[in-house]
Order: C-alpha cells, then sequence, then structure tokens
C-alpha cells in the first residue's frame, strides 16, 4: 500500500512551533492519569467502611485512630506495588500469578480472592438493604431491584456516567467532616490518640482492629487498582503522576476515615451510646442534619454500596477469567464468555440473596464481611511481595527496601493478629 | 500425542534404569514451524540439569530412558532460538493469528515425529485446567465433556512474557501478516514496552496503519516511548490528520522533535493541521486531496489520476482549484469518466458546491454531510482557499464516535 501525497497546492510558509494544539498537554496527560487511585480510594470506603468506622468510633471512640496512620503507609505502599505491577507488565494481578505461580497456586489465590469478594459484594448488599430500610422502604422489594438495576448497568456498559456520578455523590464524606467538627470533638485527646497506639487484648476488640485493616487495604483493590493502570495504558515514563495520585489517593481515604470515627467518637462514644444498628450510626450526622440524620446516613450509604456492588462482581469475573484463561468482557455473549457472566452473575445473586435473609444483622454482615478481607489479606499480599520483588518480571523496578518493610509489616501484623484472634475467642 | 502436563514430573532414567530425577522442563527449538525437542531439563532435589534430546533413548508419557548412565551425563547450555517449554510458553498469554485476540496456553500438545518430539498444538480449554489439577474425573461426571480445545501451532505466536519475550521478538511474521486493525487490538493488550517491540518490528507502512488503529490512550505514549527515527518515520506513513491528532498529545519538546525528523513534505502537511483546533473541522479534516486546474481536460484528468494512484476514499470528488489555490468546483468520478475526453472540466464542473470552513464546528460538519449525502466536503479558509477534505468516514466517526468508546477502561465495559 503506498500511499502518495495528493496536494500541491501552495502553502504559506509555517514557522516552526508554538502551534496551538501543541503545547497544553502536560495539563492533560496529568488528567488522564488521574483516576486509578482516587477512584479505589472513594470504592474503598464503601458499606463495610463508613460500617467498621463508625463502630471503631462508637465503642472505641479515639482509640483506634492510631491505626489510620500506620495503615495510610501500609495503603500507599501496597496500592503503589500494584500500580508499578500494572505499568510495567501491562498485565493484570491474575495474570501474573499465573505466570509466576503456575496452576496450583493460583487456584489458591483466586480462591482467596472470590470468597473475600463475594464476601464484600454480600457487605454492599447489606449496605443497600440498611440505607432502604432507613428510608422505610421494605428490603425485600428494594434489593431485588437494585440488584436487577446494577446487573443491567453493568451489562449495557454505561458504566462510565455511573462511575462520574457516584465519585462526585461521594462529597458525601464532607459530612462527616462537617458533623465531626460541629460536634466539637476533643481535638486534643482525638490527636494524642492518633500517634500514641494502645490495645486491647480481646477478641472483641481484636475483631474490629482486624476489620478496620480489611476495610481498608483490600484483596479486591490490589487486583482493581492494578486493572485499571493496565487499562489506562500509563507507560514507566508517566509513572510519576499515577504514584503521585495513588499516595493521594490513600490519605483521602484515610482522612475520610479519621473523619467518621471523630464524628462518632464525638457524638456517640461521648455520650456514651453503642452502635445496634443502622439508626444508630447515623447519629453520628445528628449535629449536621439534625432529624434528618438518619436519610443523609442511607443516602450516604446507599451512594457508596451501589459503585461498590457493580464493580465488585465485574473485578472478580474480570480477574478468574484472566488467570484461566477464559472468554471475559462484558461486551461479550452470555454463550461467548459464559464463564465470565456467570461469575459476575452469580456474585450479585449471592450478595442480593443474603442480605434478604429475614432479621439477618446487616450491620454486623458489613463488619464481619471485612474481617474477611482482612484474614484473607495476607495470603494475597504476600504473592504480591513475591511478584513485585521479582526482578525477571519487574526488572530495574522491582521493590526497594523501605516497601518490603512496610507492605510485609503489614502481612505480618495481620497473620499476628489473626492469629491472636483465633487464641482470644478461645478464652474470653 | 502427549500432553506437557503428563509429562513434567515424570521419571526420568539412565542407562541403567538409575533415576536421575524427574523431568523439569522440555526446550525446543522455535526456528521450525513446529518447535521440536532439542534439550531436557531433569531436576533433581533442587539441582537443574540440561541435556541434549539425543540422549533420549526411550520416550514414554509415564518415564524417560537415557542412553548413558548417569556419571557420563553432561550438562549443556541453552542456544539462541530456543526456549523453555513450561518456563516460557505453558501459562502465559500468546498470540492466536486466526481468532485475532491474546489466549492463556493451558497445556500444550506435543507427538513424536522422526524420532524427536513436537509442538503441534494449544490447550486452551477449561478441561486442561481440570487435567492439570487432577479434576478430570470429577469433571468428566458432573458435565461430561471436558474436551481439550486444541489450536494448531501454526495459528499461534508467542509475543508476550520477559526475558522469554526479548527471545522471541524476531519471530513476530505470523503476526505481521495480520489486519493492521487486529494487530493493534492485539497490541493493546499488551504491556508498553511490548508494544513497541511489536511495533518496531513490523514493516513501516504497516506500523503506521497498526499505529492508527490503536486505542487513542496508547498511541502518544507508545510514540513517546519509541525510536525517534522509527516513530517519526511511522508518523511520516500516517495520514496527516492522524498524525496531527497524535502529535497534539505529545508533550511540545517531543512533537517539535519528531516534526523536525520527519520527512519534509509530510511534517509541512501536519503542521498545517496543527494550526486548527482540535474540535473544527481544520482539527479533522486531511490534506490528502486531488486539485485539478480548470482548463484540464477530463483526459487529462483521468491520466494525472492514474499517475498519482490516490486512496479510494479520496478520489470519489475531484476539486477544482484556480491558480491561487482558490476553490472553483468539483467534479465527480462519475462525471469524469461520462466526459468526453476532451471536454475541459470547467464546462462540466459543478460550481455550487457545498463546503465548510476550516473553523465550523464538528456538529456543523457532521450535519452537512448527512443532510447533503456528500462522500467528502471540502474545507476552505476565509480566502476560500482550499485547505482540506472531510471524508464521510471521519464525519461518521463525529456523530458515532467509536474512538470515544474505546477509550472507555475496559474494567467499566
Amino acid at each position: 500500500m503506498s500511499r502518495p501525497r495528493l496536494s500541491s497546492l501552495p502553502s504559506p510558509r509555517l514557522s516552526a512551533l508554538p502551534l496551538p494544539r501543541i503545547g497544553r498537554t502536560r495539563l492533560l496527560l496529568f488528567l488522564a492519569m488521574m483516576g486509578p487511585g482516587l477512584i479505589t480510594a472513594n470504592a474503598d470506603n464503601d458499606a463495610g467502611g463508613i460500617a467498621t468506622y463508625s463502630i471503631a468510633g462508637a465503642r472505641f471512640g479515639y482509640g483506634m485512630l492510631w491505626m489510620l496512620l500506620l495503615i495510610t503507609f501500609s495503603l500507599a505502599v501496597t496500592q503503589e506495588m500494584g500500580a508499578r505491577m500494572g505499568v510495567v507488565t501491562g498485565q493484570g494481578l491474575a495474570a501474573l500469578i499465573r505466570e509466576r505461580f503456575r496452576l496450583k497456586l493460583t487456584v489458591f489465590a483466586m480462591t482467596a480472592m472470590l470468597i473475600a469478594n463475594l464476601g464484600t459484594t454480600i457487605a454492599e448488599f447489606s449496605g443497600i438493604a440498611t440505607s432502604f430500610q432507613l428510608f422505610g422502604a421494605s428490603k425485600y422489594y428494594t434489593v431485588p431491584f437494585i440488584a436487577v438495576m446494577i446487573w443491567l448497568l453493568v451489562v449495557r456498559g454505561s458504566y462510565k456516567i455511573a462511575e462520574r456520578v457516584f465519585l462526585v455523590f461521594s462529597s458525601f464524606y464532607l459530612a462527616y467532616v462537617v458533623s465531626g467538627v460541629l460536634a466539637h470533638p476533643d481535638w486534643a485527646q482525638a490527636l494524642h490518640s492518633t500517634v500514641v497506639p494502645t490495645f486491647q487484648l480481646n477478641s472483641a476488640y481484636i475483631l474490629l482492629f482486624i476489620a478496620v485493616i480489611g476495610t481498608t487495604i483490600t484483596p479486591w483493590g490490589q487486583f482493581f487498582i492494578q486493572a485499571y493502570v493496565v487499562d489506562k495504558g500509563i507507560s514507566i515514563k508517566h509513572y510519576r503522576y499515577t504514584r503521585a495520585e495513588v499516595i493521594m489517593g490513600a490519605i483521602v481515604t484515610d482522612v475520610v476515615a479519621f473523619f467518621i470515627i471523630v464524628a462518632c467518637a464525638a457524638t456517640i462514644y461521648s455520650t456514651g451510646g453503642d452502635i445496634n444498628s443502622a439508626e444508630d450510626a447515623a447519629l453520628a450526622l445528628v449535629p449536621l442534619a439534625g432529624q434528618f440524620a438518619s436519610k443523609l446516613f442511607a443516602f450516604g450509604l446507599l451512594n457508596a454500596s451501589v459503585l461498590a456492588a457493580g464493580i465488585l462482581p465485574l473485578a472478580t469475573a474480570y480477574a478468574i477469567c484472566e488467570a484461566f484463561g477464559f472468554e471475559s468482557g462484558v461486551n461479550r455473549s452470555f454463550k461467548e464468555a459464559p464463564i465470565f457472566h456467570g461469575i459476575f452473575t452469580a456474585s450479585i445473586v449471592v450478595g442480593a440473596l443474603v442480605a434478604l435473609i429475614p432479621n439477618v444483622p446487616l450491620l454486623a454482615i458489613m463488619v464481619l464481611a471485612q474481617d474477611v478481607n482482612g484474614i484473607l489479606l495476607p495470603l494475597i499480599l504476600i504473592f504480591v511481595m513475591v511478584i513485585v520483588n521479582d526482578r525477571g518480571i519487574m526488572g530495574k523496578y522491582a521493590n526497594g527496601r523501605l516497601n518490603n518493610l512496610i507492605a510485609g509489616t503489614t502481612t505480618v501484623a495481620l497473620i499476628i493478629l489473626s492469629v491472636l484472634l483465633v487464641i482470644t475467642s478461645f478464652f474470653t | 500425542m502427549f500432553f506437557l502436563s503428563k509429562l513434567l514430573g515424570q521419571q526420568v532414567k539412565d542407562s541403567r534404569s538409575q533415576s536421575v530425577g524427574v523431568l523439569d522442563d522440555i526446550v525446543v527449538t522455535i526456528k521450525r514451524k513446529y518447535p521440536s525437542a532439542t534439550k531436557l531439563v531433569v531436576k533433581k532435589g533442587r539441582q537443574k540439569m540440561l541435556l541434549p534430546w539425543q540422549l533420549v533413548r526411550n520416550f514414554e508419557e509415564s518415564q524417560t530412558m537415557l542412553r548413558l548412565p548417569e556419571s557420563e551425563l553432561k550438562a549443556v547450555e541453552p542456544e539462541d532460538g530456543e526456549i523453555f517449554l513450561a518456563g516460557d510458553i505453558l501459562d502465559k498469554q500468546i498470540v492466536d493469528t486466526e481468532g485475532h485476540k491474546l489466549i492463556r496456553v493451558n497445556d500444550l500438545q506435543l507427538a513424536r515425529a522422526n524420532g524427536s518430539l513436537r509442538v503441534v498444538g494449544v490447550d486452551i480449554s477449561g478441561g486442561a485446567i481440570m487435567r492439570r489439577l487432577g479434576l478430570s474425573k470429577l469433571a468428566e461426571r458432573l458435565s461430561r465433556r471436558v474436551e481439550p480445545h486444541l489450536l494448531d501451532w501454526k495459528a499461534v505466536e508467542p509475543v508476550s512474557g520477559g526475558e522469554a519475550g526479548m527471545k522471541l521478538q524476531v519471530t513476530h511474521d505470523k503476526l505481521a501478516l495480520l489486519h493492521p486493525a487486529d494487530i493493534a487490538d492485539i497490541a493493546n493488550e499488551l504491556s508498553p514496552e511490548e508494544r513497541v517491540a511489536v511495533v518496531e518490528s513490523l514493516e513501516d507502512e504497516i506500523a503506521a496503519d497498526t499505529v492508527e488503529e490503536m486505542h487513542p490512550n496508547f498511541q502518544a505514549i507508545l510514540l513517546n516511548d519509541m525510536d525517534e527515527r522509527k516513530a517519526a518515520t511511522i508518523l511520516s506513513n500516517m495520514d496527516p490528520d492522524d498524525a496531527a491528532d497524535l502529535l497534539a498529545d505529545l508533550p511540545e519538546e517531543k512533537a517539535a522533535s519528531l516534526l523536525a525528523s520527519m520527512r519534509l513534505k509530510e511534517a509541512r502537511d501536519v503542521k498545517q493541521l496543527l494550526r486548527y483546533e482540535e474540535d473544527t473541522a481544520g482539527g479533522i479534516m486531511t490534506t490528502e486531496f486531488v486539485p485539478l486546474p480548470p482548463g484540464m481536460t477530463a483526459g487529462q484528468a483521468i491520466g494525472r489520476l492514474r499517475e498519482l494512484e490516490p486512496d479510494a476514499e479520496t478520489i470519489y470528488y475531484i476539486y477544482v482549484v484556480d491558480d491561487d489555490g482558490h476553490l472553483a468546483g468539483v467534479v465527480s468520478l462519475r462525471d469524469l469518466l461520462l466526459a468526453r475526453r476532451d471536454q475541459r472540466v470547467e464546462e462540466f464542473m459543478e460550481h455550487h458546491l457545498i463546503s465548510i470552513r476550516t473553523d465550523t464546528p464538528l456538529e456543523e460538519v457532521a450535519q452537512v454531510v448527512a443532510k447533503y449525502n456528500l462522500l467528502a466536503v471540502p474545507v476552505t479558509d476565509e480566502d476560500n482557499i482550499l485547505r482540506g477534505i472531510i471524508t464521510v468516514d471521519d464525519a461518521i466517526d463525529i456523530i458515532l464516535p467509536l474512538s470515544w468508546k474505546k477509550r472507555l477502561p475496559k474494567i467499566f465495559g
């Protein structure tokens, strides 16, 4: 094929640059890189996040704030590792696990991810059920309705718009910031607790401790950020923008978490209350919203749950198909990609069904799912750590010592906590 | 027929039937159509030893017998053009050149041929996964059909994966035979480095077409990461409007230096297009059109077209332009063929033609093309000088923004 140049018109002499369309790209490039960190961060503060942080603040006051400071480092480091792996290899985490660890260990890793993700999906649908109950609508018809809507939304593929809408709605978290301030918390006490660690050796405390970690750093978050970065096609030369954004995302996540805990500590813990239901949890928003607190809480919970209830089943299906080489993609029909659609649909169905069980303790489920995440997280992190340190895969972008120290400490801490949990639950 | 997964881990015995270790991997040469085994990797404890395939006396699914006693075995090194089946291919992604997509190798099928062992097929089935997990019986009881989904080795091409990728880079010949749009689809799935390697291995024209078809997000990144001379050649071979779009997405210094390395003529076309804002007619028009002087005869005009061999999409309308470049009229290919040989184009050209200005907004461009059923519309500047044309396919892209759709992250559908 030859492409002769055809125009032979006299053209005015052109000076070199600047030309109008060149030269404003640095900003565009940065904007194109935006997304992975902040979106994952926002999706991290889902139904389980709101529930877990609320209970942490209500039961232990400012006592658990110190964890957030450490978790921020762990989250930033683990998310950065995932993003870097995506940029360097152009492959998702599931694919890398398959290539590095072969089939049998991949089945093991994928099973862990599947359980964690399914737990989280159940938590999201529990969040949806809870929020509708606060609005006074029965979960028995709202949950199936939303489940079908989510399924259609994803299969029809107008997800981009949904994602934008939810990102805007995510400013709901500002409500906690305002409410926390209006409740006049004991700032000195809060800051003191943020830097000075305290610990209790009982199963209730450890359970919540694991949940707080497990709701922030998650197996699915590891898979998700890497898939997102791969999709964006970011190259290592532009990676510094992505890294900056990932770190920013980790900070945003934990600032939100900080204010949820502070708001709950100032309004519920300080008055000697506890959280046993969603109505109790909504009390944290009273200083801002007064009698509308439960409506505001319901709105925020619904928004947070619906986005994640769509992303999680989708991310699960993509990861499993990626690992085993099955056809995937929402643009493929059920017949072309049966396993993909099967996993996606089944996750939604299971999530919705569990939330529909009569008298099931929805709030407890939301927290429990975060424990499942926290307990399974070390498994996934070990796979991540081995791959990100493998110079055959990562070349000169393999992990440095500081990264290994922080991610390694997180892994070991979670394992120790899980063991402690088992031991303490026998003695209490 | 053998499956690689069944062979791995089986006993390797020496000429005295003493165990030397287990089969850990098979090395093949990829220079043949069906790669044949050249070496075997034997693992004993933590030690791995590479042995030449000539030492194999008897090869069965359950065990491998060697010709020499263990004490006489000598380890060798892998050579150029050789890859490890388990290490470099199994569980990795390779290109299915018939299905035009990346697939994951769940198992490899081998066959005995002339005393050697050759790779004949790739199993991508879920059944292969069951087989490797030792769950075949269970799966059969559940579904009754655990059949391999085999692809002929002739139809696949390994591309990805770290060091193996480097070894395999030279052999992108099967990939190069695909349609550029299909190569682009596959390249979109690769890592940024692999993408560079694949595009750089292609011939200039095909590379240019491939880049044009690639995910818009990846184009600028790819060119930015590429060897600069190759990048400039690719840009020179692209449609000027696509090249301009791409350059506008690059950092200023990079765009300037690429423009400077491009062929002069193409660089000038592209620079001209870069003067126009992206969301105007000037931003999407192409400078590839056929201008004819009004005094030319139909016969001369047809001769001129033969000489230029223009692209199909630019030939249906031929624009008549005076000495100063002013747009004077248009003739269709049909008019030209039906006219008498000695008839001058100004005698039968259409004077009242639809044209748009370089600063016309895109929606309006699409409306004009749709309203008047045009295959192409000429674009002029404020002095009525013809600057370019917009063909109907580019106009369709405005209404039906496929490129926008392609920008959506896959994880969101």
